[in-house]
C-alpha cells in the first residue's frame, strides 16, 4: 500500500530543488506519514484518517509557500529575464490584437456618429469584449515567443503560470461584468436611443439568477432557464481561456527539444488560438442544433479548455520525461 | 570604534524567539513537538519555513533522525538550538527585558 503523502512528494521532487525538498518538503509529509502510521497502529483508523486530512492540509500549505519563494524570491537573473519576455510579448500581442478587433468595427460606426466625444465612448466601450478574445491569444503569442529560447525552469513555470490565474480573474471579471455594461453602452450609441439587452448584455450575476421572468423585462426575445445556464457556463469557461492557454503554451515551450525561430513559434500560435475558437464554434453549433454527438451543454462549453489543458498535460509529461532534473541551488 | 553592518546584526522576530525559547528548553524536538509545545502559537503549515530560516541564519541546526522511523516513513527532522542561537535568544532577552515600559505607579 502506498504511504500517505508518497505521491505528493513524487509530485514535489519534480518541481523543487533537493534543498527545499530537505529542509521544507520533506519533514511535513515525514510528519504526516509518523501522525497516520501511530493512529492506525493503534487500531484508532478514523483518527487516522483525520490526523492524513490535517497533515495533507499542511503539506500543501508548505507546498504553497515554497513554489511561491521559489518563483518570487529564489529567481535569477535569466528567470527574470525570462518572465519579462514572456509579460513584454504578451503586452504586445494583446493591445494589438485588441486594436485589431476594434478597428475595423469602429471604421464602420465611426460613419455613424458624430462628436469626439461619442467617438471615445465608443472606443472604450468596444475595448472589453475585444479584451476577452485578445487576452488568451495574446498569452499564447507571449508566453510562446518569449520563452522559445530556452527551457523554463520550474520557478519560471510556476510565475508564468500565476500570471495566467491573474489573467483568468481579469478575464472573470470583465466578461461578467464590464463587457455586458460596455456592449449595452455601445449599443445604446450607435442607436441613440434607449435599448433592451440581449444575452451578451447579461452580467453573469444576471445570468446565475436562472430568473427568466424577471429578465424577460429588459431583455428583447425569448428566454429560458436553459439558455440562461448555458450562457452562464460558456462565459465562465471563457474566462477561465487565459489560464488553460497559458498552460497549453509552457508545456509546449517545455516539451520542445531545440529552439526554434520566431515565424514557427508565431504559426504555431496562430494554429494553436485558431484551434482554440474552431473547437469553441465547433462545441457551440453542437449545443444548438442539439446534435445527438454532444455531451450534457455543461461538459461541452469546457470542452475547449479541457482539450487544451489534456495536451498541456501530456506536453508536461513528455518534458518531465525527457528532462534531466534541475541541480539543486 | 565600528558599527557594525545593518545586515550582519541578527533580528529576531517574535516566533523564532518562541522556537530558540522551546528548543533551549527542550533540548531537542521535532517540528511537531514544537507545534505541540507553542500551544497554538506556530502551526504546522508554516513550521518548517520558519525553521529553515532560522537554520539559514544559523540559530539552530538540524539532523535526521536515526535509523528509520517507528513509521517505516521518511525520517523525521530533529532540531537543536545553537550556541549563536543560545546567544540571540539571551541578548534578546536582556533587549526585552530592559526595554520593556515599566507599569505607571
Amino acid at each position: 500500500m502506498t504511504r500517505p503523502g508518497a505521491r505528493l512528494r513524487s509530485l514535489a521532487t519534480r518541481l523543487f530543488d533537493s534543498s527545499t525538498m530537505e529542509r521544507l518538503i520533506d519533514p511535513a509529509i515525514a510528519d504526516l506519514q509518523h501522525e497516520h502510521h501511530e493512529a492506525t497502529h493503534d487500531g484508532r483508523v478514523w483518527r487516522g484518517r483525520a490526523m492524513s486530512l490535517v497533515g495533507y492540509g499542511a503539506c500543501w500549505k508548505v507546498l504553497t509557500i515554497a513554489a511561491v519563494r521559489h518563483a518570487v524570491f529564489e529567481r535569477t537573473a535569466d528567470d527574470d529575464r525570462s518572465v519579462s519576455r514572456a509579460i513584454a510579448f504578451s503586452l504586445v500581442a494583446v493591445g494589438a490584437l485588441t486594436a485589431a478587433l476594434i478597428l475595423p468595427e469602429l471604421e464602420w460606426t465611426a460613419l455613424r456618429v458624430s462628436g469626439a466625444g461619442k467617438a471615445s465612448r465608443l472606443v472604450l466601450s468596444s475595448v472589453p469584449s475585444a479584451l476577452v478574445i485578445a487576452l488568451p491569444l495574446g498569452l499564447v503569442f507571449g508566453v510562446l515567443l518569449g520563452l522559445r529560447h530556452r527551457r523554463p525552469t520550474a520557478r519560471v513555470k510556476w510565475t508564468v503560470a500565476g500570471l495566467g490565474m491573474l489573467c483568468s480573474v481579469g478575464a472573470f471579471i470583465i466578461i461578467g461584468w464590464l463587457m455586458p455594461a460596455a456592449n449595452q453602452e455601445f449599443r445604446q450609441l450607435i442607436a441613440g436611443r434607449q435599448l433592451l439587452r440581449g444575452f451578451n448584455e447579461l452580467t453573469l450575476g444576471e445570468l446565475a439568477s436562472g430568473d427568466p421572468v424577471r429578465l424577460m423585462q429588459v431583455m428583447s426575445g425569448g428566454v429560458t432557464e436553459a439558455r440562461l445556464a448555458l450562457e452562464f457556463q460558456f462565459r465562465v469557461a471563457l474566462a477561465f481561456a487565459p489560464l488553460a492557454l497559458t498552460l497549453f503554451s509552457l508545456g509546449v515551450i517545455a516539451a520542445q527539444r531545440r529552439v526554434r525561430g520566431p515565424i514557427t513559434i508565431a504559426v504555431a500560435a496562430l494554429a494553436a488560438c485558431f484551434g482554440y475558437y474552431t473547437l469553441l464554434y465547433i462545441t457551440r453549433q453542437a449545443i444548438y442544433r442539439d446534435s445527438p454527438l454532444a455531451l450534457a451543454p455543461a461538459w461541452m462549453q469546457w470542452m475547449p479548455n479541457l482539450t487544451f489543458l489534456l495536451i498541456a498535460w501530456l506536453s508536461f509529461r513528455r518534458s518531465l520525461a525527457t528532462a534531466p532534473k534541475e541541480s539543486p541551488q | 570604534m565600528t558599527v557594525p553592518a545593518r545586515s550582519s546584526v541578527p533580528t529576531l522576530p517574535p516566533k523564532e524567539a518562541l522556537i530558540l525559547e522551546l528548543l533551549v528548553e527542550g533540548s531537542e524536538l521535532y517540528g511537531l513537538q514544537l507545534v505541540a509545545a507553542s500551544k497554538g502559537r506556530l502551526k504546522r503549515g508554516t513550521v518548517y519555513v520558519t525553521l529553515g530560516r532560522m537554520e539559514e541564519k544559523g540559530f539552530i541546526a538540524s539532523r535526521l533522525e536515526k535509523g528509520p522511523s517507528d513509521a517505516g516513513g521518511l525520517p523525521r527532522r530533529i532540531y537543536e538550538a545553537t550556541a549563536f542561537g543560545r546567544r540571540v535568544l539571551s541578548a534578546y532577552e536582556h533587549v526585552v527585558r530592559h526595554l520593556t515600559p515599566e507599569p505607571a505607579q
